[in-house]
């Protein structure tokens, strides 16, 4: 399995190889979208600006430095769909970024862009985003006839469902996997809101004022009684599911590892599954954050190739982390179902 | 005097007002109620008991204004964002039996699916199909290809989730602000469904109709009639999110099982919403409601959004349809 990492910057290449990366990507945005849509319209799902390149000769460096170390290089435009007009500005683009800047594929979230890819520029490897919420195998199918080359599986689901899509998937799509960071409180795919100028809705949700309000009078009168405190206790678990799911609040351990979603006591399992790559979020983290992460699953993993039993390599997770009290609470897993 | 299918006498389509049809959805009732696949349930009888009965009651006024005439032809069965709801193929088949006998057409709901759910569908698509007036609306492009490839003759519907557009009510309707670059204002008031590769699997996967929200930005008007599909426009509630874990049933969840895609669940989204009241930038303390209704998120727009969804359905050809939502409990 390969680790794939997100980059911001040429200059994190060395950093990132060294660690263990086996694959990286990152984002673009030209001046020109930037003028065109400000910061209204993201090119991404993280930007306008941050954790994104803003020149293509820094795509050209990152990729020829990765391409120096044996890792291929995969630009994201995943923003949930793109207009006419935008697709006609985006193809001629990812076709400069693959001929002259050497990106080795692309990210892509909105379907019928997907289908315009692979008309314009057969030759690059389509990855399909998490956003594209694939959670079936007709979803598999599709994406295969359509020509993808990768499925990256949305954020909820589990390793069960993971191991028998890439059983659908084998053969014709890579997959790859979340494994540490960044999580979504709702279906990222099904997300209408934005993050832009007003933030995340799922994490204000628990701060604003609320009521839970009845359908039936049964239901009202159980409200009155046995239900109103599970009401309350819903709310309350609902504030704390938000924060682990928003990276415990953006903190870090006194030792820089990011808390937040993570699923490394899984990766005896997720291995299992023959899930191609992991996927580590957050190209708008530091350097340091990226490495920290990076080193992380880079160890549990090492220890799950060398042998190392599923009860070992999820005790080892758990001893990296050293914030046994966020593991126990059960909320930062990615894959609740096999959490240590 | 209450008008209705059955005194009308006439087909589900003709029965509405001035062309266009009115689906009534009851995404958290068991089944739906009799007496409306039995096609005598007037819309006001109808939306009666919902949630929000004064809103409901201004929507039914509107409906009337606009639609002279109209009556409820289609009953939505199914529920749009969650699999543990979809109805059984032999209340389907039983739904479908009493609908054929009133003149109701059938529209069988599904949310996006995951492997155990799509398997389920197809045992309820199996139980549709071939019944006159019924479709199938799908949620996700999985389930698209899955029913395409297996049920040739099975008429498709593009659920509005599969619409990606921006709908956050915090903003939305600031998006066309004269402030926004033009291109941005544009882009935002428009989806990616008019571009060729969209296009190209519109024509695939022969889908026929596409349904879409009342978003509180005003569409462009190539989003409306630019398209060969007809549409099918529902209110009063605009998605806003959904999660694959549940709110309401994190009432009765304990500890790590909350918040898990196919949890522990008591069905409390029949018993419960939880409304939220979120602030609007530079609102001066002014909010939006939204409802979670279920696993999802919901905003119910205001009369004004209403009012101009349903002006221009006389007048245009592409929206045929307007589906009203009513939440009531069981």
């Amino acid at each position: 399995m390969k680790i794939t990492v997100p980059i911001s910057h040429p200059e994190e290449v060395e950093m990132l190889a060294a660690g263990g990366a086996g694959e990286f990507f990152c984002g673009y945005v030209p001046q020109e979208w930037l003028e065109r849509y400000g910061g209204a319209f993201w090119l991404n799902r993280r930007g306008p600006v941050a954790g994104n390149l803003l020149q293509r000769d820094d795509v050209s460096l990152l990729a020829e430095r990765s391409h120096a170390r044996g890792i291929p290089v995969y630009a994201t435009f995943n923003a949930p769909y793109y207009t006419p007009e935008q697709q006609e500005f985006l193809l001629p683009l990812i076709d400069r970024l693959a001929e002259e800047s050497g990106i080795d594929g692309v990210i892509v979230s909105d379907v019928g862009f997907l289908v315009a890819l692979r008309r314009a520029l057969p030759g690059l490897s389509v990855h399909a985003s998490s956003v594209m919420a694939s959670l079936n195998p007709g979803m598999i199918d599709f994406l295969a006839q359509l020509g993808a080359g990768r499925v990256i599986f949305p954020r909820s689901l589990g390793v069960a469902d993971i191991a028998a899509l890439c059983a659908d998937a084998a053969g014709r799509l890579e997959t790859e996997a979340f494994v540490l960071n960044e999580g979504c409180v709702f279906e990222e795919g099904y997300c209408m809101t934005t993050h832009r100028s007003v933030g995340a809705l799922c994490v204000q949700l628990p701060d604003v004022p609320h009521r839970v309000l009845p359908l039936t009078p049964e239901a009202a009168a159980k409200l009155d009684g046995e239900d109103r405190q599970p009401a309350r206790e819903m709310m309350g678990a609902f504030r704390d599911w938000v924060w682990f799911q928003n990276g415990c609040g953006n903190s870090v351990t006194d030792r820089g590892i990011p808390n937040g979603p993570c699923g490394l006591c899984a990766l005896y399992d997720l291995a299992a599954t023959g899930v191609t790559s992991l996927k580590i979020s957050g190209r708008s983290s530091s350097s340091l954050r990226k490495l920290s992460s990076l080193r992380m699953v880079r160890a549990v993993l090492d220890l799950v190739e060398g042998g190392a039993s599923r009860e070992e390599a999820a005790r080892e997770a758990v001893a990296i982390r050293n914030t046994p009290e966020f593991c126990n609470a059960g909320y930062m897993c990615y894959y609740r179902e096999k959490a240590s | 005097m209450l008008q209705t299918k059955y005194e009308r006498a006439a087909s589900p389509r003709e029965s509405a007002g001035r062309g266009v049809e009115v689906g009534i959805s009851f995404p958290f009732l068991a089944a739906p109620p009799p007496a409306l696949l039995r096609g005598e349930a007037s819309l006001d009888e109808t939306l009666r008991g919902a949630v929000s009965g004064k809103s409901h009651a201004a929507l039914a006024e509107a409906l009337h204004r606009h639609l002279p005439g109209t009556v409820p032809s289609r009953v939505y069965i199914g529920n749009e964002t969650c699999e543990r709801l979809l109805p059984t193929p032999r209340a389907v088949g039983s739904w479908a039996a009493a609908a054929r006998a009133g003149r109701v057409a059938l529209s069988l709901v599904l949310p996006p699916l995951s492997r155990d759910g799509l398997a389920k569908a197809e045992d309820g698509v199996r139980a549709l199909e071939g019944v006159e007036g019924s479709e199938v609306v799908a949620g996700d492009w999985g389930t698209v290809h899955r029913l395409r490839s297996r049920h040739p003759g099975l008429a498709i519907v593009l659920g509005r989730l599969t619409h990606k557009m921006l709908r956050d009510p915090r903003l939305a309707d600031r998006f066309d602000s004269p402030l926004a670059p033009l291109s941005a204002r544009s882009a935002l008031c428009r989806s990616g469904e008019l571009a060729p590769g969209f296009r190209a699997l519109m024509e695939r996967y022969r889908i026929g109709r596409r349904e879409i929200d009342p978003f509180l930005q005003p569409l462009e008007e190539d989003e409306w009639e630019g398209r060969d599909e007809r549409l099918s426009v529902h209110l009063p509630y605009q998605f806003v999110t959904m999660g694959r874990g549940c709110l309401p049933a994190a009432m009765h969840g304990e500890g790590k099982g909350r918040f898990v895609a196919g949890g522990p669940c008591r069905t409390e989204c029949a018993k419960y919403v939880v409304e939220f009241r979120v602030p609007i930038p530079e609102g001066n303390g002014a909010g939006r409601h939204l409802l979670s209704l279920g696993n999802a998120l919901y905003h119910a727009v205001p009369p004004h959004v209403v009012e101009r969804v349903l002006a221009r359905l006389s007048s245009r050809e592409r929206v045929d349809r307007v589906v009203v939502a009513v939440v009531t409990g069981s």
